[in-house]
């Protein structure tokens, strides 16, 4: 599930920025200021071009997931549910489902890497 | 940005030239970038006479206005940073403290300066340096050589849970306050809870020791461990860990020991000093638990630009190193499978 700010609000701050809203704080540094902006929009550009077609990565975690949990829900709904699970101990090394779930993990995790720096994925083995 | 209120400034002359039982001239008194817990004064003075008499270069500290619980009043750093000087580490001289609101409204201590540089991104471009490693390692051995005997330290609380446990009881309660289910995060904190390592002793943890929180001169040399509001009792790997977790490298990932130099000399440094071998293994751990701690601390200054309560393109961007940090937890704990 996408955190926010998503790459859309993080384009409405940028723009705002640019508009010379003075109520948003910046860092000092000029240069690490404009790294931060260009990054903001990257983020917001891939987002939306995984999101072209309707079948972003959202609807295919969704699937994943009421799979993994064989429940029907919304996408928050069942991520908090997989988050109790997790913490209660439903998933541990011998319990049915534990490979699955790793896996549901490492590629939501991967898939957010990709919308928020895909540069990290090339240092992974 | 920097501005003190004039009656403020007003009294601040009249209460050093006070303390110092001499006349006391201001020279210079501007606030220093950063420090979104603490503000940081820069204040230059000259002392007539007396025990301080002379050109001073010094820093005043006071609490910003987004500082949090969870870190120390000034009082108790200022304590933190006199049993830091007592035990021999480097760090700026503290001065005096004025635990009253009288002066400036609140607060505030005042220590020496200290020159160099801090900024994490700056230091590890400068390239390996081995000598400035095992300096950090005996420097944390040292304050790690400071135990609850202490007395100037009986403010701080001894943890009545396994230090690992009572981590990840705080931030399993920060994840329900911030009302976003994390399952990674959850991944993680339950491996960390099923692995936890058996109690060690108890020790004077910095709890903020890293490349970024101490200060370095020109010629590479340290000049000055900063930033001791979060310090506490806890386990002596917990500050390693920290120090050597990837998320405090600042690119420089091959370089272990916080992106300047391998792990190495750091942790040589520190067993001679500590007269203590390591384990690797609890070493490990505690690397596992400070990408948690980032990753809980990135999401919770996140949520203060959300909330409205602090609205800044740089908190904004800090929830988008989370999902790199999650898939680093779920590296470390079999989480892929």
């Amino acid at each position: 599930m996408r955190d926010h700010p998503t790459g859309k609000e993080l384009l409405d701050l940028v723009r705002r920025i640019e508009d010379g809203d003075a109520s948003i704080l910046l860092p000092d540094d000029e240069r690490y200021r404009d790294l931060m902006m260009a990054s903001a929009r990257a983020i917001a550009e891939r987002q939306q071009d995984l999101d072209a077609g309707g079948d972003g990565p959202e609807k295919k975690e969704l699937e994943n997931l009421s799979g993994l949990l064989d429940e029907e829900g919304s996408l928050a709904g069942l991520n908090q549910m997989l988050a109790e699970k997790i913490r209660l101990g439903d998933f541990d090394a011998s319990a049915p489902g534990r490979d699955a779930a790793a896996r549901h993990l490492w590629e939501t995790a991967l898939e957010r890497v990709r919308e928020s720096n895909p540069k990290a994925l090339g240092a992974l083995d | 940005m920097g501005v003190m209120p004039a009656d403020a400034l007003a009294r601040l002359g009249p209460y050093l030239s006070e303390v110092a039982e001499s006349p006391v001239e201001i020279k210079a008194f501007r606030k220093l970038p950063g420090g979104a817990i603490q503000e940081n004064w820069l204040l230059d003075i000259t002392v007539d006479g007396g025990d301080w008499a002379g050109e001073r270069a010094l820093v005043l500290r006071r609490d910003a206005k987004s500082a949090v619980a969870m870190s120390h009043g000034r009082a108790e750093e200022f304590a933190l940073l006199k049993a830091a000087h007592k035990h021999g580490v480097t760090v700026p001289r503290p001065c005096l403290l004025a635990e009253g609101s009288a002066v400036l409204g609140g607060p505030f201590f005042i220590m020496h300066r200290v020159d160099g540089t801090a900024a994490g991104h700056k230091l590890v471009k400068r390239g390996v340096n081995e000598k400035l490693a095992a300096e950090l390692g005996l420097q944390l051995a040292r304050i790690h050589s400071i135990t609850p005997k202490e007395r100037s330290l009986r403010f701080l609380r001894r943890p009545k849970l396994l230090p690992a446990l009572h981590a990840i009881a705080d931030y399993r309660c920060h994840l329900d306050d911030l009302g976003q289910a994390r399952p990674a995060l959850e991944w993680g904190l339950r491996w960390l809870e099923l692995n936890a390592p058996a109690r060690g002793e108890v020790v004077l943890c910095h709890r903020d020791f890293r490349t970024g929180n101490y200060m370095v001169s020109d010629d590479g040399a340290l000049t000055g461990i900063l930033d001791w509001e979060f310090s506490g009792w806890g386990e002596r790997e917990e500050d390693i860990g920290w120090f050597m977790a990837k998320c405090w490298r600042f690119g420089a990932v091959e370089q272990e020991a916080g992106g300047i130099a391998s792990r190495v000399p750091f942790l040589e440094a520190y067993e001679k000093e500590s007269a203590r071998s390591l384990d690797p293994r609890r070493i490990a751990y505690w690397q596992t638990m400070a990408l948690v701690r980032w990753a809980v601390i990135a999401c919770q200054q996140a949520a203060r630009h959300i909330s409205g309560e602090e609205e800044s393109l740089e908190l904004a961007m800090t929830q988008h190193i989370v999902p790199e940090l999650e898939l680093d937890i779920l590296d470390v704990t079999e989480g892929k499978a």
